[in-house]
């Protein structure tokens, strides 16, 4: 009889690549094993499916919903669950779908799926409380350029060679909008706030700043990537609309800074 | 009467009556009008987020209702490590709201790093045995509590068991100080699908070993035409389950006792009507013969 680590590898790959295995089942159930194994193969199949589908409503609806099946089907073989949070499953559907579709017209779907992940994570990520900008009255102007902002941990920041805003923003009701795919990139920043995830296009110079943000970098390297992104960039109204967008958690003074 | 959180104070323990699993669609009823039901059940893993609507609701609704913690994805029989990450969510969880109850399945999900997040039966072998036993240990270590394992459902028995599952499940709470989530569906189910006669189980169960029932609805389906018992949790409660039910309730005493619906799930007031079946139940329990 195998071990159970050889019965768990057995059902494995009996249930996720549809192989045979003779020797999983004991006597009793021998003669059901291929019927029997189909409850687990469907559950299986089902239960993947309808994970991907809850995360990613708009790739399902681009694509239709037989083609997302066999996307879905897909991705269970080559990007297997690694965990037992479901939470977690789905984090690449990107990477298959730059593997099928990259340098086709379908080229957009891995950002929309990159977009709908972050969604996902917007939603269950760490609460905290938006800062407002009266806490910046107490720090001396001289400090100004060498503050780092902390980002609220459910904001997320993307950025795509496709209109991903616009495609996902007309996929979110039922009448179907057309998109013109060569509208040009554009840059999207996800949050959450009391009423839920909110989606908004940053303009290119923003984008570039609260990008720099996020990365660590200070006021004025913050300000300076806004001005290279941008001619008219106004790093005033910048930093309003990402306060008013609760996008800023907190600053570090640049004496705070540990060497 | 409803509950208030006067009524049903925090840390108050699962009372031996019916409550219901809580379900993403009934959410709202719970924090708006405080129906009248004893106690809710959770997913463990839908609350392994850091943050979010889930968390805000659950900590509103645990003021005013005990909770039991209910794990599907901690895989103790597989022979893979234990994922000392998830069982560390689970603990932060544990700590934080405080359940009643916590339980677990007596079932494996993962090999070689790879899950199929499902519950998958074990052989009921003596090296079966050891290793939910090392696991189980591990587990409750780590929680600082006992925890309830559930007899899972099963539509094929994965290698050739050595004991009767009861038996199993008898030495591992023996073994381990756990205690026995006794689900009376999936006795259904296997008896349906295997022959194991439901009965049997239960009467070899020791009383006191069962510290929660979960009751639930199944499907039949056809697989390459063969009909073939689903737990689905997707109906009422069956005759038969119930009359099972009646039989557990004779031997085990009144033990809180879960209705759970996942899929094509009803109006609030359908999951409180069969919870109210299993409390009727309870209350004539002792006067039927095992």
């Amino acid at each position: 009889m195998p071990s159970l680590r050889e019965l768990q590898q057995l059902a494995y790959r009996a249930i996720v690549l549809d192989e045979d295995a003779p020797s999983l089942v004991g006597p009793r159930d021998a003669r059901f094993t291929t019927a029997r194994l189909g409850v687990y193969r469907n559950n299986a199949r089902e239960n993947f499916h309808k994970t991907l589908a809850v995360t990613y409503p708009v790739v399902q609806r681009l694509v239709g919903e037989l083609c997302f099946r066999g996307l879905a089907r897909s991705y269970m073989r080559d990007f297997p669950s690694r965990s037992g949070n479901l939470g977690h499953f789905g984090a690449e559907l990107a990477t298959l779908l730059d593997i099928c579709y990259r340098d086709t017209a379908f080229g957009y779907l891995a950002d929309v799926a990159r977009l709908e992940w972050a969604v996902a994570e917007a939603e269950t990520a760490a609460d905290a409380l938006p800062f407002d900008l009266l806490h910046l009255t107490g720090v001396p102007a001289d400090d100004y350029a060498g503050l780092r902002f902390a980002l609220r941990a459910p904001v997320r920041l993307l950025s795509s060679l496709f209109p991903v805003f616009t495609i996902w923003e007309a996929n979110q009701s039922a009448d179907v909008r057309p998109v013109a795919l060569n509208k040009g990139p554009e840059h999207v920043l996800v949050t959450r706030r009391a009423s839920g995830v909110q989606l908004h296009r940053l303009d290119t110079g923003t984008f570039a700043f609260a990008r720099s943000l996020a990365d660590g970098e200070s006021l004025a390297d913050a300000c300076g990537a806004g001005e290279a992104a941008t001619a008219d960039f106004d790093a005033a109204t910048a930093l309003k609309t990402l306060t008013q967008l609760e996008v800023l958690a907190g600053f570090r003074l640049p004496a705070d800074e540990v060497e | 009467m409803s509950a208030t959180p006067d009524a049903r104070a925090l840390g108050a323990p699962v009372p031996a009556s019916a409550g219901i699993g809580l379900r993403s669609a009934h959410v709202g009823h719970f924090i708006d009008g405080h129906p009248d039901v004893p106690w809710l059940e959770v997913h463990s893993e839908n609350y392994f987020a850091a943050g979010g609507a889930a968390h805000a609701a659950l900590t509103r609704i645990r003021s005013a209702y005990p909770l039991s913690f209910h794990g599907v994805g901690l895989s103790l029989g597989s022979v893979d490590p234990l994922d000392r990450a998830h069982l560390d969510r689970l603990r932060e969880l544990v700590r934080r709201y405080d359940p009643a109850l916590v339980s677990e399945h007596l079932s494996w999900s993962s090999v070689g790093g790879q899950f199929l997040n499902d519950l998958l039966p074990l052989p009921a072998t003596r090296e079966a045995l050891e290793h939910m036993v090392l696991r189980v240990d591990a587990t409750q270590e780590r929680l600082g509590r006992r925890i309830l394992i559930e007899n899972v459902s099963s539509y094929l028995a994965m290698g050739a068991g050595e004991m009767p599952e009861h038996c199993f499940l008898a030495e591992l709470a023996q073994r381990t100080g756990c205690g026995v989530l006794l689900d009376v569906n999936n006795l259904y189910v296997n008896e349906c699908n295997h022959g194991a006669l439901a009965a049997t189980f239960i009467a070899g169960l020791p009383v006191g070993s069962v510290g929660e029932i979960h009751l639930a609805g199944h499907s039949v389906h056809d697989y390459d035409g063969e009909k073939v018992v689903v737990d689905t949790h997707s109906t009422r409660v069956c005759a038969a389950v119930w009359r099972l039910y009646e039989r557990a309730i004779a031997r085990f005493g009144r033990v809180p006792t879960l209705i759970e619906w996942d899929s094509d799930l009803p109006e609030l007031a359908v999951l409180v009507d069969e919870a109210r079946h299993a409390d009727q139940i309870m209350e004539v329990g002792y006067a039927v013969a095992a």
